[in-house]
């Protein structure tokens, strides 16, 4: 019977051309966005330095040894370079600013930067090259001199191979399938309702209880699905392909749960979209945090769909044990299971 | 003796304070169609809905073919047909698909072609239903509720709205499951329906049966008989005269009128379920 | 045709619709859209490097951190909340100062800071991190900085970011879709539940119908184009000429979408028949992402011609005088669009009296 009733909610599906429509849109959307985010982190800011001195200069060997800049035999090779963005940004070191600097006396440089650089990042360029030279040539010794400094890293250690942007994308993107999946499927719930059909199955030998069971095995293997679609086309399905499948069979359950809570509670279509919001999107944020860790806050770690978010990017981004990912999976699980009998109740609730 | 196929006894069903239905006691047998009569809200629907375990009653108790309809419904939903008083088919489906569909949650084998002929489909049988009139649709809700031979058939206002072909079409089916020994429950507020169809028709008002025989019976209890008769005077004045069949001496009344000049017409007048119901209730059947 | 009809009809278009999905939908659309492409690409989230800071006594590095334009500053009341947002990547970089910091600073004393790092930082934001407060410390410390360095970026023309590259389409989605499928939907709507003939038996005419939908989604993609440019930063300064242009922008796409809603059958056919147009509607927006292809290539499709003239006004500042060619062609677009509509909506007419 329960296989039945997913033959026919597989039907309607493919039935209805919004949906179907949808689902492969965002599907193609989200993979065309991974390929479009940056696959690696710039780790560098190159700076180059056109020398009109000599090289020998005291002061010059110390700024290249200091800065480690590229080296331009002319202003006009590197201005060129900054403006391909070989460098991020390019400085001049001519025959008049050497002496000045030799004098001790005030001087301004131009910093050179490729075009379309943000501003900020412009003033922090200047920043960088200030805070070297001054360093160098200020007679009382930079703050160098001044800071003892003792450094304590939180998280994994990754100095020098940061993250990607598509690295850190992917989990936020494999939860947005999720969430999307549970609006589609507590519009097919309750389509049902509005319809009046599900009266029609349940006068049938039909219990309740494989109605919920039916909407739920689909539910959970269309989420599996496209989630898993979603790592194959992306190649991270290989990173650790096991914790992955049962991160994305506790993320499924996880989002049955919440599109029967939104199709208990909704009075009609209207109804699904208004309480859709209203879960979906807070749903939404820790996924954010891990693409936009600047947006993270200690209370995001209540909302329940950080334990799947935050199980996934460490599973996918820093190859985890499982005793590390132990805490994520258990408690997913027990939140799945809660919001499954929760939103399985008020369905029951609804149909009687 | 065949046990009956629905026998109730006191069914109550309460929406807070509003009693929809109360302490309702009656008895179908198989074979029979009976008709429960009744303006909106009378608490026929909901009667079908304990009846077909849909909701449970309040108080009382009903046994539908010997089970219990709070404690055995899955056992008696397996031998029961439903239709609904609004449309509830799988409109993106077509009828076919619709068909098969319940006819798998049964777990019978039925040929849905040969149904869909008899309820005047076949042809369009590969068409959405979304397409379909509501004649139609509904034609296709009784051919649904018959897939798997039921011993009961619950038909909650079938022929509601529907023009005249598709309410012959329903009224055949009725019969035909009728005669193969199918118990029909019909609810209705089309007296005539009612008068055609069933074999015994139950009045419902605010909840409560306030009558319930054979239409024949009803008629000969609750309704008067008379004949209506024109009469021209010899001055040519044409006059109308009603003459109660019940308790008086007719033929000496008509004998009495042939005198008085030449009897244009005669008419016989017979009550309609509608007037007993009227009289009953202080109001229509309708609204 | 009477005008108060039409507004009582668009009154009661506006009512219904505003239970319709597609209502919602063609207004949260290009609204979420333009946030989300703000999120991915930058203007909302710049990659600026962020700063914590916790001092045990007063100190002045707060205040000249915050007034510079390279960095996040963010100030904590406890320790422990800044080694949590350290952990989790609220901040990348989190210095805990002792009290006395900036006297010990000025008299040229050693002093002893504790600073946490976020494993997951970038080497990058961590040099721009430390550079930027080391340029702040030495001033507090009064150290004298003969050489100051300013930031001189090359080439007259500005690389497109991302998100000026999006806009575009976000545009062209924004005004179809909000001019679109309101009146294309509500149209088809109203032809299932046959409520068309209801209104028309009244003194109601067809034509009026047809100008309260329309004026509908006029409205509906006047607003989603504003709200599009206006997230995006892109609204520029000329309102007027710019609303003008959206206005007719809105006004093709609602036009077409009236005459969708006519002749497609029921809500599939129409979404098929979007789904078919997609590419035609969409392209000059998508094009737009390639800046590889040719400008040439984009002007083949009649939605250029609404979203040109937008960008060329909202981000370049162009006149009147600049756009004169391609106003014509999209005045010459909406002119046949109404041409149709006026000759289906009164072939209609004529099928509803010879069926009544």
């Amino acid at each position: 019977m329960i296989a039945t009733l997913i033959a026919k909610d597989l039907k309607l599906y493919a039935r209805n051309r919004l949906y179907s429509f949808l689902t492969v849109f965002a599907l193609l959307a989200y993979i065309g966005i991974y390929f479009l985010v940056p696959a690696s982190t710039n780790e560098e800011l190159s700076i180059g330095l056109a020398l009109e001195v000599p090289q020998e200069h005291p002061l010059v060997q110390y700024v290249v040894r200091f800065m480690e800049p590229q080296l331009f035999t002319s202003r006009e090779a590197l201005l060129a370079s900054v403006e391909e963005g070989e460098v991020t940004a390019g400085l001049v070191i001519t025959r008049e600013v050497l002496a000045r600097l030799q004098q001790g006396q005030a001087v301004n440089l131009p910093l050179y930067v490729t075009p379309g650089t943000p501003s900020y990042l412009q003033e922090a360029l200047a920043d960088v090259v200030a805070v070297a030279i001054n360093d160098l040539v200020s007679p009382g010794g930079g703050r160098m001199r001044l800071i003892e400094e003792t450094e304590e890293v939180l998280g994994p250690d990754l100095m020098g191979a940061s993250l990607s942007m598509r690295q850190r994308l992917l989990p936020m993107l494999v939860m947005f399938v999720l969430l999307i999946e549970a609006f589609g499927m507590a519009t097919l719930i309750n389509q049902e309702v509005v319809t009046d059909t599900v009266r029609a199955l349940l006068v049938t030998p039909l219990r309740t209880s494989q109605f919920i069971a039916g909407k739920a095995l689909l539910s959970v293997g269309l989420a599996i699905t496209q989630v898993l679609i979603l790592l194959v086309a992306t190649g991270q399905i290989v990173t650790a392909p096991l914790q992955l499948l049962v991160l994305i069979l506790l993320g499924g359950l996880f989002m049955t749960g919440v599109a029967f809570l939104i199709a208990a509670i909704a009075r009609d279509y209207m109804g699904v979209f208004t309480w859709g919001l209203v879960f979906v999107l807070p749903m939404m944020l820790p996924g954010l945090t891990v693409a936009f860790p600047g947006m993270a806050s200690a209370w995001m770690e209540w909302i329940p769909s950080f334990f799947l978010v935050d199980g996934l990017h460490r599973a996918l981004n820093f190859q985890v044990s499982w005793g590390e990912l132990s805490g994520n999976l258990v408690s997913l699980l027990g939140i799945s299971l809660l919001l499954l009998a929760l939103g399985g109740t008020l369905l029951r609730r609804r149909f009687q | 003796m065949a046990q009956p196929a629905i026998v109730a006894e006191d069914l109550t069903y309460r929406y807070g304070d509003l009693t929809a239905v109360d302490h309702i006691s009656f008895q179908v047998e198989e074979g029979e169609i009976i008709g429960m009569l009744g303006p909106n809200g009378a608490g026929k629907t909901t009667t079908v809905m304990m009846l077909t375990g849909q909701i449970r009653p309040a108080e009382g108790r009903a046994r539908v073919l010997g089970m219990d309809i709070v404690k055995e419904t899955k056992q008696i939903q397996r031998h029961i047909g439903v239709t609904f008083e609004t449309t509830n088919l799988y409109e993106q489906l077509n009828a076919v698909e619709n068909l098969q569909l319940f006819a798998r949650l049964y777990g019978v084998r039925a040929d849905i072609r040969d149904l869909l002929e008899k309820v005047g489909l076949a042809g369009r049988e590969k068409e959405r239903v979304a397409n379909y009139s509501k004649g139609m649709k509904q034609r296709l809700m009784v051919a649904r509720a018959m897939l798997h031979n039921p011993r009961i058939l619950f038909l909650d206002e079938p022929t509601h709205g529907l023009d005249p072909v598709s309410s012959r079409t329903i009224h055949t089916l009725i019969q035909e499951a009728a005669e193969r020994g199918t118990a029909v429950f019909l609810t209705t507020h089309d007296m005539m329906e009612a008068d055609k169809l069933c074999h015994r028709v139950a009045f419902i008002n605010q909840g409560k049966i306030v009558a319930l025989d054979t239409p024949a019976a009803l008629k000969l209890r609750y309704g008067k008989r008379a004949l209506r008769v024109e009469v021209e005077a010899p001055d040519g004045r044409v006059t109308t005269h009603e003459i109660p069949l019940d308790g008086s001496d007719g033929i000496q009344e008509l004998a009495m009128l042939a005198q008085r000049g030449r009897i244009l017409t005669v008419h016989s007048e017979e009550a309609t379920l509608e007037d007993i119901f009227i009289q009953l209730t202080g109001r229509g059947l309708v609204g | 045709m009477s005008l108060q009809r039409i507004v009582v009809l668009l009154g009661k278009e506006a009512r219904l619709n505003a239970t319709n999905v597609f209502f919602a939908y063609s207004i949260a659309m290009p609204i979420v859209l333009s946030l989300l492409v703000g999120l991915v690409f930058g203007d909302i989230f710049s990659g600026m490097p962020r700063l914590g800071i916790y001092a045990e006594g007063e100190t002045e590095l707060l205040g000249l951190l915050d007034a510079k334009g390279s960095l996040q500053v963010r100030v904590y009341e406890s320790p422990d909340v800044l080694r949590g947002d350290v952990r989790r990547g609220a901040v990348q970089v989190g210095l805990i100062l002792p009290a006395g910091f900036d006297q010990a600073l000025r008299r040229g004393e050693v002093t002893r800071i504790h600073a946490l790092r976020w494993g997951e930082a970038s080497l990058r934001d961590l040099a721009l991190i430390e550079t930027a407060v080391a340029d702040v410390m030495v001033e507090l410390a009064g150290i004298p900085t003969p050489v100051q360095v300013e930031a001189v970026p090359l080439g007259k023309v500005q690389v497109a970011s991302w998100s000026q590259r999006f806009l575009p389409l976000l545009v062209i989605m924004a005004v179809l879709l909000g001019g679109l499928l309101v009146p294309a939907t509500s149209l088809i709507t109203e032809k299932q539940s046959r409520t068309l003939v209801a209104v028309t038996t009244t003194p109601t005419t067809l034509l009026e119908v047809y100008a309260s939908k329309v004026l509908l989604g006029l409205l509906i993609g006047l607003f989603t184009g504003w709200a599009t440019l206006f997230l995006n930063n892109a609204f520029g300064g000329q309102a007027a000429l710019l609303l003008g242009v959206l206005g007719l922008g809105a006004l093709a796409a609602s036009l077409l979408g009236a005459l969708l809603g006519t002749l497609s059958k029921d809500m599939d056919t129409f979404i098929a028949v979007v789904k078919g147009l997609g590419l035609l509607l969409w392209g000059p927006g998508i094009l737009a992402l390639i800046p590889q292809v040719p400008e040439w290539v984009a002007r083949i499709f009649p939605t250029y011609y609404i979203v040109d003239p937008v960008l060329q006004i909202s981000q370049r500042g162009a006149g009147f005088s600049e756009l004169a060619g391609e106003l014509a062609i999209l005045l010459a677009l909406v002119g046949t669009l109404l041409l149709a509509l006026v000759h289906i909506v009164e072939r209609r007419k004529e099928k509803m009296a010879l069926a009544e």
